[in-house]
């Protein structure tokens, strides 16, 4: 099958001359349809940058973007135009992303009647048939984010929405274009705690009730975890990819120090489980900084299995492994994993 | 189920939205008691001004026996150096100050928004472009240049010397509209509509310009009191020949003619004066209530 989207060695650089940022460093990667893939990273190395490219609101520097086979770059006007809608981007901040001066009937009819995915048959021809079947639309895609009763919320502005509602009328409004393809940005990290799962379990109703394939971007390998079971999930580090495998493998056989490093981080409700649970000593606590990248390996500074004169010169590649996905660490990928 | 509820919704007839929509317009003035308050001044000096002519007919009649006196009931405000009645020149003076006024806030508001919003949104060469003539326009020292102008061009018809005015205002509007834009377009938003493939002018009109209303309008309000002494003080130096009495010219002409000497006179010079000043408190308090009304916190239905 090919992939709905393929991204191949990606680059995306920030500011130019001793400015210059190297944000994401040459990334590939394969998302198939019907696929969950998870992007898992500390803030800054480029797993946003990463998804905002995806969707095509920043071009990338060097690489290509792929929808459907088809480099973004170079597509016709309709084509374009088709993936343009194809592609959703939910935001981190549901503070930020509704517009303020809009009420949720204004947010989700306009790219409704703008695209015109509803004909006027249902309700007669005319503007007017038209304009029925779209409010009839909005009213049935809140329904789908679970904003019920529809009419409590049609005329509410963002802020009188708490920050999970407003996450839902995020999604709502990124379905009027039903869209294939949804990059969710860090999409429940600024939603509290209780309500993070009833989120996730609507996100997962769409993949399977409108065929969605889902980029989830996130720094929390718990949410990962959670979300992506059945998927994959990619570990960014300064703006590489370190190590990537079907999620059960990558949770439980981690190669990378730095999965394995995060793993650990990840707390544990359980005393038990937290007890047993083995942290990495990491050499250095600090992100080196995105201007001044350590040579070779950028993880080396940090990584307590760092080989002098190996990891701080080559820049190791990302190896298969027999196990499932790939591991950019010569020197432990074939070390069997630690059950985190 | 729910399709029914939105359609149910639907039903409210034009005028009951419209009734709905005012009485919301109204609670949203009212909020603020300062505000309220000059809402209601302006509408009361708009009304005199355009209403109260129909009324009270404009005094020209020369009586020598009645120069300079005093309030009486025939005179509320006394008469001026012609013994003309000075009450029925404020109330057939104001048209004028206030309809130039208007014009150019309303042509330097429009010009500031539409390019102020294309070069914070667009950026690049439009910017460029845009932001080279706006420093340029800003630092043409604007008195002294409508003085040039109306040298050269003869100004006697309000209408050309509004527009003149309004053509000259807009650079700082433009610049401060431009930094807003600029920042809310990084908004997640703006992204948003971006990625809905929602077009320029969507985005544009009804993303950017909703969120900048409140400083738009406020803008437009100080634009107005702005122009209003502009036209005063072009009026006060007689640089602009208007010949039909307004309140700048009532001014230039108490002075011209010595009101100021005067003890029985300052009813002639003061009436104006006080007109004006009311007008312009009137209009920068009312820009209280009007940031309020723009604002979607507060706009939401009870």
């Amino acid at each position: 099958m090919t992939p709905i989207i393929e991204l191949r060695n990606v680059t995306k650089h920030f500011g130019s001359g001793r400015d210059r940022v190297t944000a994401v460093d040459s990334i590939s990667l394969d998302i198939e349809p019907g696929e969950i893939v998870c992007l898992v990273g500390e803030s800054g190395c480029g797993k946003s940058t990463t998804g905002r490219m995806v969707v095509g609101l920043l071009p990338p520097s060097e690489g290509q973007i792929l929808y459907q086979g088809q480099d973004i770059a170079s597509m016709e006007k309709a084509d374009y135009q088709q993936y343009r809608r194809a592609v959703q981007i939910i935001h981190q901040d549901p503070y930020a992303s509704l517009n303020p001066t809009q009420t949720v009937r204004q947010m989700i009819v306009t790219p409704l009647l703008r695209h015109q995915t509803l004909g006027a048959s249902r309700n007669g021809g005319g503007r007017r048939g038209r304009r029925r079947n779209v409010e009839r639309r909005a009213a049935e895609l809140l329904e789908i984010v679970d904003l019920t009763p529809v009419s409590d919320f049609l005329d509410k502005y963002p802020h009188q929405l708490s920050g999970g509602q407003r996450q839902r009328v995020s999604v709502a409004r990124a379905l009027t274009v039903e869209p294939r393809f949804i990059v969710a940005d860090e999409a429940v990290s600024m939603v509290d705690v209780s309500i993070r799962v009833s989120l996730l379990n609507m996100l997962y109703r769409l993949k399977d009730e409108f065929d969605v394939t889902f980029l989830f971007i996130t720094h929390d390998l718990a949410l990962a975890k959670y979300f992506a079971w059945e998927g994959r999930i990619t570990v960014m580090y300064l703006g590489r990819i370190v190590e990537e495998g079907p999620t059960p493998r990558l949770i439980t056989d981690s190669r990378h120090p730095y999965t394995q490093a995060l793993l650990g981080a990840v707390p544990e409700a359980d005393p038990e489980l937290a007890k047993k649970k083995v942290h990495i000593e990491l050499r250095s606590a600090e992100i080196p900084s995105l201007l001044n990248l350590p040579t070779g390996c950028t993880f080396h500074p940090r990584c307590p299995y760092f080989v002098p004169g190996e990891c701080d010169l080559v820049v190791p590649p990302l190896d298969l492994i027999p196990d499932g996905g790939s591991v950019a660490c010569p020197v432990r990928m074939s070390e069997p994993g630690q059950i985190v | 189920m729910t399709a029914q509820l939105v359609e149910d919704q639907q039903t409210d007839s034009i005028l009951v939205s419209a009734w709905k929509g005012f009485r919301t317009f109204v609670r949203l003035l009212a909020y603020n008691r300062v505000g309220f308050v000059g809402f209601l001044v302006v509408i009361f000096m708009i009304l005199l001004s355009y209403a109260g002519p129909l009324f009270i007919e404009l005094d020209t009649k020369t009586k020598i026996d009645r120069i300079y006196i005093t309030p009486t009931l025939e005179h509320p405000l006394g008469t001026d150096h012609q013994g003309r009645d000075i009450w029925s020149q404020i109330v057939n003076g104001g048209k004028d100050v206030i309809y130039v006024a208007f014009l150019a806030a309303l042509i330097s508001t429009v010009i500031a928004v539409v390019f102020g919003t294309l070069s914070g949104f667009i950026g690049g060469w439009m910017d460029s472009a845009i932001m080279s003539v706006t420093d340029i326009i800003l630092t043409i020292p604007q008195f002294p240049l409508l003085a040039v102008l109306a040298a050269f061009i003869s100004l006697n018809s309000l209408t050309l010397l509004g527009i003149l005015m309004g053509l000259l205002n807009w650079p700082t509007l433009l610049r401060a509209l431009r930094a807003q834009a600029l920042s809310l377009k990084q908004r997640d938003f703006i992204e948003a509509a971006r990625a809905l493939d929602l077009g320029v002018w969507h985005i544009v009109l009804r993303e950017l310009v909703p969120n900048m209303m409140p400083y738009i309008v406020v803008s437009f309000a100080l634009g107005m009191t702005f122009a209003v002494y502009q036209q005063a003080g072009l009026v006060f130096l007689g640089l602009v020949p208007i010949s039909a009495g307004n309140w700048s010219v009532m001014i230039q002409l108490a002075w011209v003619r010595g009101a100021i000497f005067y003890k029985d006179s300052v009813w002639y010079i003061m009436a104006p004066i006080v007109a004006i000043a009311i007008l312009q408190l009137a209009i920068i308090s009312m820009t209280r209530s009007l940031e309020l009304v723009f604002n979607p916190r507060l706009r939401a239905s009870e």
